[in-house]
């Protein structure tokens, strides 16, 4: 049935914690009840704009984009874009608010309005006469009165009032709902939303709550039903028929990429295509020496189609952000599909050769390509912010800014806000928090968020998302009855909640340049940090507007690499110019298949650890296939095994059809990379590159069963068209469908196998360097600071405890000292220092260039000594040499008592030959002296320490993990292993001597916990003991059996059997048993 | 003045092709010739007992008498509750 009403004020999700419905649910609502428009106007913000004009455009109905403000002078006022005009009044009027105000206090006022008002519709529920005159002097015919009838007490009678004041004042009058949910059942959560935005509970909100649910969005039939009443039902006609009205004059499409380039200056004489084509020249004679016809060829081909794509100024703004790093010595490359073209390669923006890996230019860019290509960059975090000022500075702050990043309901934070809300006790919130696992799904998501949601999530055998109440239903019995008789509530609060957006964050590198003023073209807002501001689209939006972003990511393994680079140069005089390093050493390889592989980018994961002994990588390719293995994609589409298989010779390599052999022959007849699926599409079903890459893109961005049905028809007619039979075109269908989504671009594998290759050379060689880089960029990688110590003293590096007369604010690298060499001055060592450094290594043994090398820990490693106290220590001790004791410390930097305490207990002054006790005794009164210390004292004569007890070797390490996280001496379980060994429990080295099938103790602190949702709900943990790393499986079963242990205990026996398959070794574990550690390791969790 | 029962009466609506027609309270009858204003409760949804869901109308009636009644959404029941002397 077709309504004419159409629905003007909707607050989407996006009206954050005011609205519960994504833009998607309301399109799909107003077409359920026959409308062929719907406007969203959000609080204050445009952020849900561009996914209405998507949802809507797939869906067919008209998008009207629009904002509600509230003015001091004027009340509530929505506004809506008539045109191209009004949509860039929206940004204006939206930006100009929200800088004049403070970050989610926004400003608007009437100057704001005037300014922008052109192309604007405004409606407004004031009954001040004044008001509405004030606004008509500003929107004119535009402006009209809102009447708003949610079956709340008064409402009739304002609506009445209303439709007389915009009678008597000449103004037109229009109905809406203010609508702040799709449908009925909607006012549960949007309770429960408002209860979190007030910070109230759902009993004590009272009347700051809606008195009723009317706010959905109603049909215009029984919008008119509750007007029907008084003495002239008549009189609200015309107020329906403005809806009409107002929705057939607003005509904006958000299409902006016809403005998109902001334009880049070139020498004289030049266009940015002629002076792109002398680059690449230029380019390709420095990276090839001699151009081979290969190289000429796809050369030119790749330019015209830049050229024919006018894209030759998003390749030079791109050339020139690499070429301000490269002038930096900012180490910076460009990832992903990028690296699939010559022409980012020859610029240098990419740093493989798309020729030597046989790179699919048409997965970066195709002729008819609608859409900016796609070029991220990555460059070291710690200078990442040096390149961002660098292009606010070329393209001004006007034209440049960072995209937003969304941040969403996830299980925790969805476990605790809804729990406060609905009453229940801090300390029950606190549990239920603390038993949600970091790897919960929540069941709402789209696919795109977890492959739970994949149109073939049944087909690969996945187990169901769990919902987060599944888990903390298990606290039932510390639940009271209020509690209890909520929990359902709680539930269903939970599912519906998971995946709206809680508010905005500032996204890792997205950043939009625009050729027109950005607040011509897009909303911006205040940042948290101060000083920048945040577009309030986020990165996705940016792409569907066809705007100009580049991706200028933070990447630490660049900023590891870059230090561990600098310090090879200064300790060992050598240059290393990694980017020119031969990729086919064969220690390198032989360090890779060894597993010694923690700290490696790309390669240190627990599944990296196991797939590594089974694919042995001996070249280049090798690692790309390694990087490339390891994800959703190639597990979810049931590729990894295959692969491993076939590289083993334990499975003839086959192909679905024999056309498929010249695609998929470099992966066994595996698809691992998304260049093959666009080559499977043309040699199969015939398409053209840019219709394979279409299919790739629409399958990756399906959203249901039906979506990708659509896709499969033209796939299989081309194929039978091709003499393809149909079920082999089905099954090929079904192979690419599987994997479309997740897996990586070979180009994207590349790049970062590249940077694997580069670390670990550096680790191979320069061992000490690389740990105190990695230590010095943490948090990185997979394993925490305590895991990567553990790790260097197994290689023979010694990690030195921090010293105020040694140590710099980071870590840095040491030579070794005959003082060194000797064991701790308190108490007595149960292990001996010299125990815990042999190099137990193969290949890095054979090979390391540093060999006497320690790492010093830094002063900021040291709880409550941040980079300022470690700054003045290092300065003072510069300026006035030496610190000779704790008490001159103390009276020369201005240190706070805590900082003090931590330095004495971490043993910053052993060398100086303090007892530790002593100092922490003498902390308060040497504190008293310092700069730091405000209030001025009498002269107090300090008292000397009673005589104390040193401390023992477990002291000193519970010591150094509660303040450090970084073990100097021994490994925690180095401790217990006395009465392990009673107990018949094996070290973790013990293991690959085990046969496999044999019934096994073993024990470690949990230091990595992971539940990969391709797991079918088997969780991993890697146990560290005091000489390496074991791995773990717990079955569904004997997880939820085991949970409480694993979850509240730092460390477990485990009792299993052990299994041993193509070298890798793990332990399925039967039972599991805590074990109470003086300390709590730090854990990392991952899905 | 108006007259707010501590417990409202039970009452009974007649409608006819959609439109009140009278209002009957015990054995009383009322022609009701408009309907002024009517609106919705439902608050405290969350509670054990399902809280307030109530649909309100203030009816002017023949003889000029305005009053207000509710009706249980959940049980179909109504009431008179107040009546404007």
């Amino acid at each position: 049935m077709s309504s004419s009403f159409v629905h003007l004020h909707v607050h989407s999700c996006f009206s954050f914690l005011d609205g519960t419905s994504t833009p998607d649910e309301l399109v799909e609502a107003a077409i359920e009840q026959g409308m062929d428009a719907i406007a969203i106007t959000d609080t204050n913000g445009l952020y849900g704009c561009v996914r209405l004009w998507n949802a809507a455009k797939e869906r067919g109905i008209k998008p009207i984009f629009g904002t509600e403000m509230t003015l001091p002078e004027v009340g509530r006022v929505v506004l809506l874009a008539k045109d191209r005009t009004g949509w860039a009044g929206l940004c204006r009027i939206v930006s100009a608010a929200q800088l004049a105000g403070k970050k989610g206090l926004p400003r608007p006022t009437m100057a704001m309005l005037e300014a922008d008002a052109a192309g604007l519709f405004a409606l407004s529920a004031s009954e001040d006469r004044a008001v509405l005159e004030r606004l008509r002097g500003i929107f004119r015919d535009l402006l009209y009165v809102e009447l708003v009838d949610g079956l709340q007490k008064d409402d009739q009678a304002r609506c009445d009032r209303l439709v007389a004041i915009a009678g008597e004042l000449g103004v037109g009058a229009v109905v809406t709902n203010d609508v702040h949910y799709a449908r009925p059942e909607g006012r549960r959560l949007h309770d429960v939303l408002r209860c979190i935005d007030m910070g109230l509970t759902i009993d004590g909100a009272g009347e700051r709550l809606a008195p009723n649910g009317e706010r959905f969005l109603a049909s215009g039939a029984m919008l008119r039903d509750r007007l029907a009443g008084g003495p002239d039902p008549a009189r609200f006609d015309e107020a329906f028929a403005n809806a009409r009205r107002i929705a057939d004059a607003c005509d904006v499409d958000l299409d902006l990429g016809h403005q998109r380039l902001p334009g880049f200056p070139v020498p004289e004489g030049e266009t940015a295509f002629s002076y792109l084509y002398d680059l690449c020249q230029k380019g390709a004679r420095e990276k090839y020496g001699r151009i081979t016809p290969r190289v000429s060829s796809q050369l030119a081909h790749e330019l015209e189609v830049i050229e024919h794509a006018k894209l030759a100024e998003f390749f030079l703004i791109n050339w020139d952000i690499v070429r301000f790093c490269k002038e930096r010595r900012i180490p910076a490359q460009g990832r992903g599909s990028a690296a699939d073209s010559i022409v980012a390669y020859v610029l240098d923006i990419t740093k493989v050769d798309p020729i030597a890996h046989d790179l699919l230019f048409e997965r970066f860019l195709t002729e008819d390509s609608k859409t900016m290509p796609d070029i991220d960059v990555d460059i070291a975090t710690n200078d990442r912010e040096e390149v961002i000022q660098y292009v606010y500075a070329k393209y001004g702050e006007k034209y440049s800014a960072m995209v937003c990043n969304l941040v969403t309901y996830r299980a925790r934070l969805a476990s605790r806000e809804v729990a406060k809300a609905l009453g229940f006790r801090p300390e029950v919130i606190d549990r239920m928090a603390r038993a949600i696992d970091h790897w919960h799904v929540d069941p709402r998501v789209t696919f795109h968020d977890h492959p739970g949601r994949h149109p073939h999530y049944g087909s690969v055998g996945l187990h169901e998302p769990r919902p987060l109440a599944d888990t903390v239903e298990t606290l039932a019995e510390i639940f009271d009855e209020t509690e209890r008789e909520r929990f359902p509530l709680f539930r269903e609060i939970t599912l519906a909640i998971a995946d709206l957006p809680r508010h905005l964050s500032i996204h890792n590198g997205g950043m939009l340049i625009t050729a027109k003023p950005l607040v011509d073209v897009v909303p911006i807002e205040r940042a948290t940090m101060p000083g920048r501001n945040v577009v309030q689209l986020d990165k996705r939006d940016v792409e569907d507007l066809g705007l100009v972003k580049m991706d200028l990511l933070g990447l630490r393994t660049l900023s590891l690499i870059k230090d561990a680079v600098a310090m090879v140069e200064e300790r060992h005089g050598a240059r290393l110019e990694l980017g020119s390093l031969p990729l086919d050493d064969p220690a390198v390889y032989d360090l890779i298949c060894e597993v010694d592989t923690i700290g490696l980018f790309q390669v240190e994961s627990r599944a990296q650890a196991q797939a590594l002994p089974r694919v042995l990588p001996r070249t280049f390719a090798d690692i790309v296939v390694e990087v490339a293995i390891i994800r959703p994609g190639p597990l979810q589409g049931n590729a990894v095994n295959p692969y491993i298989r076939r590289r083993q010779g334990k499975e003839p390599v086959t192909y679905a059809h024999p056309a498929l052999e010249p695609a998929l022959k470099e992966t066994l007849g595996v698809i691992l990379f998304q260049e093959q699926i666009l080559k499977v599409a043309m040699v199969i079903a015939g398409f053209t590159p840019a219709e394979g890459d279409k299919l790739r893109r629409a399958m990756s961005r399906a959203r249901s069963v039906d979506d990708m049905e659509k896709l499969r028809g033209p796939f299989v007619r081309g194929a039978l068209a091709r003499g393809v039979d149909e079920a082999t075109a089905n099954t090929i269908f079904g192979q690419i469908a599987a994997f479309a989504e997740f897996g990586f671009c070979k180009s994207h594998a590349a790049a970062f196998a590249l940077t694997a290759y580069h670390t670990a050379h550096l680790k191979l060689y320069y061992p000490a360097e690389f740990y105190v880089a990695l230590l010095n960029n943490q948090p990185m990688g997979f394993y925490s600071p305590a895991v990567i110590a553990g790790d260097a003293k197994r290689h023979g590096v010694r990690i030195l405890p921090v010293d105020v007369n040694v140590s710099f604010a980071k870590a840095v690298v040491e030579d070794e000292t005959e003082e060194e060499e000797g064991g701790k001055a308190d108490g007595e060592s149960l292990v001996p220092a010299a125990a815990q450094v042999q190099d137990l290594s193969r290949t890095i043994a054979a090979h390391r260039i540093c060999r006497t090398h320690h790492v010093r820990l830094g002063l900021t490693y040291v709880k409550h000594v941040g980079d300022d106290e470690a700054a003045a220590i290092v300065a003072e001790r510069e300026r006035g040499g030496p610190y000779r004791s704790f008490d001159d410390l103390a009276r020369r930097v201005p240190l706070k008592e805590d900082a003090l305490r931590s330095l004495a207990l971490v043993g910053a002054f052993d060398h100086l030959g303090e007892p530790r006790r002593e100092l922490l005794w003498r902390a308060r009164d040497a504190h008293r002296t310092s700069p730091a210390f405000a209030r001025p004292v009498l002269p107090l004569p300090a008292v000397d320490a009673p005589p104390l007890p040193g401390l023992s070797d477990a002291e000193l390490s519970a010591l150094d993990y509660r303040l450090t996280g970084v073990p100097t001496g021994a490994q925690v379980m180095a401790f217990y292993r006395a009465e392990l060994a009673r107990r018949g429990t094996l070290r973790s080295i013990d293991l690959p001597r085990v046969a496999h099938g044999t019934r096994v103790l073993v024990a470690g602190a949990i230091v990595v916990k992971q539940h990969p949702e391709t797991a079918k709900g088997h969780v991993f943990l890697s146990l560290e003991d005091e000489v390496g790393l074991a791995n773990v499986i717990l079955r569904p079963a004997t997880y939820k059996a085991a949970k409480a242990v694993v979850d509240a205990s730092p460390a477990i026996v485990v009792d299993g059997i052990l299994q041993s398959v193509d070298g890798v070794v793990s332990v399925l574990a039967r039972t599991v048993e805590a074990v109470d550690l003086f300390v709590r390791p730090a854990a990392r969790e991952w899905q | 003045m108006t007259r707010l029962f501590a417990d409202p009466h039970p009452a009974r609506l007649e409608w006819r092709e959609g439109e009140l027609r009278a209002l009957r309270v015990a054995d009383r009858r009322w022609t009701v010739v408009e309907v002024v204003r009517r609106w919705r409760t439902e608050i405290e949804w969350w509670k054990k007992d399902g809280g307030v869901s109530r649909d309100h109308l203030t009816l002017r009636t023949a003889d000029g008498t305005l009053c207000e009644v509710f009706g249980d959404r959940g049980t179909g029941d109504w009431y008179l509750q107040r009546l404007f002397d």
